[in-house]
């Protein structure tokens, strides 16, 4: 898949003026552009991995591959088990990650980590999903499934809870069970630890008194703060001072999100890429803040069933399609790349893997 | 009378009916009510002709015309959260109570409900799950016809609303925007129509099986029309509890995507009910004398 047409970045004003509007044919491809070299070239030198969902051979695993797309290699190599939505510990030494295994009939999607080469592999809690880490590396935040049965859906969570690797052991957020139904958490998918510790940004579906939308959640309070941002699948940057998110099926937005205040604010949004017909989900920033990668693909029901992959929207996970992974640079509008290709292999959630030098990471 | 199916019968009054809706042209048959395996209440609605659409409202209500509907099965309330909830359905509702109907309903969610709903009580599921063809041959829930449903909602009478031409009525029979606190109501908390459906006015417009076209009513069929076979759009009837009082007639239409390739494609006035065809002891049932 390569699409050519004109890529156009549109910065708003200073403030946190969403949902962001551009007519259609404002901007109307994504990533691949004609002439990519440039950035192909400076991100041979970046020594960061990025891990994605692959789906081939009736099997989803976790793929590695170099920033700039080269060096591919499955990670996990488990026939027998479907393993998605890798997110990496800011450090670059573990790996978190959802498997789902058939049990009578029924998926059984659990959260796990495991070391960046693929080793290790421990299980952080049954039934559970959407795992993030904190900043220092020591917790994995996870969502645990409302019902004891599977469904595919992506607000299909009840409650927050959090997992020490030290102690293994497992504690709930003082929200699970408050009484004011705007703050007891319900709902929630994809969240993304602040820098600072402080905070969860979520997005909220159907829960928490809200129809859709973005929250930050109060790590050790009660407080639950409603972004002035629209969409879903926020991702932060590695020091916290940017946010990216989808903010519909076809747009991935950038803007700056400050955890100083007394709360978190979003501001200066801008849309990073946009397409009129194909998807464009999951947005990832690079560990120095620099690059975006995010998966594109068709939207749309896919006909197949669990546990390897359900029937759904293609987007969600566990859902497979044709997409794949593009890159573009955060701070200009040059064109971006595509990392992956193939018609028959779904390629989706890519997700950095920090590489420092001394660090036990993935080479 | 099979034994899993709780018969009510007369759950209309008419004491209750000739009290509340003084100026009824008409006394209400009375139809039986059942609950279903999965605890749910439906009303059995007998099958007769009716005069479909408008001259009173927009031009897709046009013409008004003669339609024969076969008997059918259909919930007496809207799907609420609490059915949800007993399927361990995630509830895609945005006003969360048990007894409020379920919204942000996608309508390929609806059908996929109606699906579940067939299998828990033994039922052929109608729709096939990717392309969300309707098997009317199927013994299982599907959503109703456009013609079923308003059918049911004139409830044997052929002016706006079935308690008359005058909206001023409305507030009794819906929860709609002159009087909704800027959301859904619990179910069945506003009076029924003279068929025991309530809601059929406001609360959250229900999806139909029907594709919809503007046109349709110049050429459907006079018996049991399932809608055009082709179509971006499905019908939706009732009106919300944003709605105006002109939108909650019998006959309005209103039409919206199915959301079946967008999951966070639905809005919080967007709810169903179902139907289904009768088992053969709800047909002995339906054709006992009252």
């Amino acid at each position: 898949m390569r699409l050519l047409s004109t890529l156009v970045i549109v910065v708003l004003a200073a403030t946190a003026q969403i949902p962001i509007g551009l007519a259609e044919d404002d901007a109307e491809s994504v990533g691949a552009q004609a002439d990519n070299s440039e950035l192909l070239a400076e991100l041979a030198t970046v020594p960061h991995k990025i891990v994605y969902e692959t789906y081939q051979q009736d099997n989803w695993g976790l793929f590695i591959m170099n920033a700039d797309g080269t060096g591919k290699r499955n990670l996990t190599n488990t026939p027998d088990v479907h393993e998605m939505f890798p997110q990496a510990s800011p450090d670059g030494t573990r790996i978190c990650f959802l498997a789902d295994v058939e049990k009578d009939g029924d998926t059984i999607r659990s959260v796990y980590y495991m070391n960046p080469d693929g080793t290790g592999r421990k299980l952080v809690a049954e039934k559970a999903r959407q795992p993030c880490w904190s900043p220092d590396g020591k917790i994995i935040a996870y969502v645990k499934q409302e019902f004891d049965r599977f469904n595919i859906a992506d607000f299909a969570s009840k409650g927050l809870y959090f997992y020490d690797l030290e102690t293994g052991e497992t504690t709930g957020h003082s929200n699970n069970n408050h009484p004011d139904e705007k703050k007891r958490i319900h709902h929630l998918y994809n969240p993304a630890w602040s820098a600072d510790g402080k905070w969860i940004v979520s997005t909220v579906h159907a829960g928490m008194g809200y129809s859709h939308g973005i929250l930050a959640i109060e790590v050790d309070g009660d407080r639950v703060i409603k972004l002035a941002i629209d969409g879903c699948r926020p991702n932060l940057s590695p020091d916290s001072t940017k946010i990216t998110w989808s903010q519909d099926d076809r747009t991935v937005c950038v803007a700056d999100i400050d955890f100083a205040g007394a709360e978190p604010t979003v501001s200066n949004a801008r849309i990073l890429d946009r397409h009129p017909k194909l998807h464009l989900y999951h947005p990832d920033f690079s560990p120095d803040g620099k690059y975006v990668v995010y998966s594109v693909g068709p939207g749309g029901r896919v006909p197949a069933n669990g546990p390897g992959t359900h029937t759904d929207l293609a987007e969600m996970v566990g859902i497979r399609g044709i997409w794949n992974l593009y890159l573009k640079r955060v701070d200009d509008d040059s064109p971006g790349v595509q990392l992956t290709t193939g018609e028959s292999v779904t390629n989706k959630e890519p997700e950095w893997l920090p590489v420092y030098p001394g660090k036990e990471t993935a080479r | 009378m099979s034994s899993r199916c709780r018969l009510v019968v007369a759950a209309i009054a008419l004491s209750w009916w000739l009290g509340a809706c003084g100026n009824r042209e008409s006394v209400s048959p009375e139809l039986a009510e059942i609950t279903t395996k999965t605890g749910v209440a439906m009303i059995l609605v007998p099958g007769g002709e009716f005069m479909m659409g408008s001259d009173n409202g927009g031009t897709d209500e046009t013409p008004r015309h003669k339609v024969v509907v076969t008997r059918f099965a259909m919930d007496k309330f809207e799907v609420t959260q609490d059915q949800y909830a007993a399927f361990q359905i995630p509830d895609p509702s945005h006003f969360k109570d048990p007894k409020r109907p379920v919204e942000q309903v996608r309508w390929s969610d609806a059908a996929l409900f109606c699906n579940e709903r067939s299998r828990r009580e033994g039922l052929e599921p109608a729709y096939d799950e990717i392309t969300f063809e309707c098997n009317f041959e199927a013994n299982g829930y599907r959503l109703p016809t456009e013609a079923e449903w308003e059918y049911a909602a004139r409830a044997g009478t052929d002016t706006d609303y079935d308690f008359g031409n005058l909206p001023g009525k409305l507030r009794s029979y819906a929860c709609y925007a002159a009087n909704s606190t800027k959301k859904t109501d619990l179910v069945g908390r506003k009076r029924p129509n003279r068929w025991g459906f309530h809601d059929m006015c406001g609360n959250v417009l229900e999806w139909c099986n029907d594709v919809y076209s503007p046109t349709y009513y110049l050429e459907s069929p006079d018996k049991d029309p399932h809608g055009p076979a082709k179509g971006e759009k499905r019908v939706m009837r009732g009106g919300a509890w944003n709605s105006s009082d002109t939108a909650c007639r019998a006959a309005a239409r209103y039409a919206e995507l199915p959301g079946i390739t967008d999951a966070c494609f639905a809005r919080d006035t967007f709810g169903f009910r179902c139907v289904r065809p009768l088992t053969p002891e709800e047909l002995e049932l339906l054709e006992q004398p009252a």
